[in-house]
């Protein structure tokens, strides 16, 4: 058994261990805002995207609609949150930024005292990764605190979907949250699939069995790549890590604890052919389960070192 | 078996070691709330808070034999617990 939390709240599925994660329909990553004009350093004459002009200045309170068609991107109108790529591009030769400062992103006024991403004088484009819900009419709201700067706010993937193990038949199903219907009924993994994690563009499922992680591409639900993890690592649960994206697209690692192998995987993604590094030193007997809190990694093992 | 919660770096260094305190203490699942660590410990019918600031234990909830995977959904901890068939919901604040 085990409890989900999707669109509309919290279900509970006693079903024979398919493992059901709350998970976020993953789609083309695209780009929301860009308020970089023709005549900025960086972007060698990139055109505005969406509604917002830069450059934004000191204080400026900037509203978007995310849900429906912004800039590039088509967001369900049922959508409750967004992960993006949010971007801060300076005014100053190469893009340098010229103030320090930093951006919040909320779903609504008023904002809290925190921040999203910081930038400070010289440095270059700076990005980093911002989960945030939706207002009751599908908005988030930008505020600059120093201006002036550009930004540049790309979608990962919105919320959405229920991604379903079957332990037994070594596939995956792929259930619409809002529908309830099946998407993909047969998506074959390797050998006893156990956890299943989603990044910026991609579904990570771990495979007991046969040593690997199967990488699932949302846009084909088909399996895109086969990663492999050390002989008899036993992998167990996988989650979502530090942000690496670049300007070329969004990207998170992956972590995955090996429970026979008493080690802990991390697998880089956003190029074409994964890379992983295993860790064993300090790690002690049978790492069993595993968090992320934003900064740093959290196992759960069965004995310390 | 005593069961322990590791904080890892982006590097894979070990940056400290939360000892869960009893034994078979072993962390079924981990769950970040936005504030806190929770390591659901279904042998010790417990689910232990910890503080990430100070790589501290701040609190234990008996919850009861069989308690497994959990969630946070922004408000709440949500877990299933297979003992009593049963869904717990754990105030996180």
């Amino acid at each position: 058994m085990a409890v989900i939390a999707g669109v509309g709240g919290v279900a509970m599925s006693g079903a024979t261990n398919p493992q059901l994660v709350p998970s976020e329909t993953l789609i083309t990553p695209c780009r929301l805002i860009d308020t970089r004009g023709p005549s900025d350093p960086v972007g060698g004459g990139v055109s505005q995207i969406g509604p917002v002009a830069g450059p934004l200045g000191s204080g400026s309170n900037t509203a978007v609609q995310v849900t429906g068609s912004t800039g590039n991107c088509r967001i369900p109108a049922d959508a409750t949150g967004v992960v993006m790529n949010v971007t801060v591009v300076g005014t100053g030769l190469s893009g340098s930024v010229r103030v320090n400062g930093f951006v919040t992103v909320v779903p609504a006024n008023p904002a809290p005292n925190a921040s999203n991403l910081n930038y400070s004088v010289g440095s270059g484009p700076t990005p980093n990764s911002v989960t945030v819900a939706l207002s009751s009419t599908g908005q988030v709201r930008f505020l600059v605190s120093n201006g002036p700067v550009n930004l540049i706010a790309d979608i990962a993937y919105g919320f959405n979907s229920i991604w379903a193990l079957c332990t037994g038949t070594n596939r995956v199903i792929r259930v619409n949250a809002t529908t309830n219907a099946i998407e993909a009924s047969n998506i074959s993994v390797g050998t006893s699939p156990n956890a299943v994690a989603v990044n910026a563009n991609s579904v990570y499922v771990t495979n007991t069995g046969s040593n690997n992680v199967s990488r699932i591409s949302p846009t084909t639900n088909t399996v895109a790549e086969t990663i492999p993890l050390p002989a008899g690592a036993g992998p167990g649960e996988i989650t979502r890590g530090a942000d690496n994206s670049s300007l070329f697209g969004p990207s998170r690692d992956m972590w995955v604890v090996n429970g026979s192998g008493d080690s802990v995987s991390r697998i880089t993604t956003g190029n074409a052919t994964s890379a992983v590094t295993t860790f064993t030193a300090g790690i002690g007997t049978a790492p069993s389960s595993i968090t992320f809190d934003g900064r740093n990694v959290w196992v759960g093992v069965t004995d310390a070192p | 078996m005593t069961g322990a919660v590791l904080r890892m770096g982006e590097d894979g260094a070990v940056l400290a070691t939360i000892n869960l305190g009893s034994p078979f203490a072993v962390p079924l699942d981990l769950v970040y709330d936005g504030s806190y660590i929770w390591a659901i410990s279904p042998l010790v019918e417990t689910t232990t808070r910890i503080d990430p600031i100070g790589n501290a234990i701040s609190g234990n909830i008996d919850t009861g034999l069989g308690l497994g995977s959990g969630i946070f959904d922004g408000t709440s901890l949500w877990a299933s617990n297979s003992g009593s068939d049963q869904v717990q919901r754990l105030r996180t604040s």
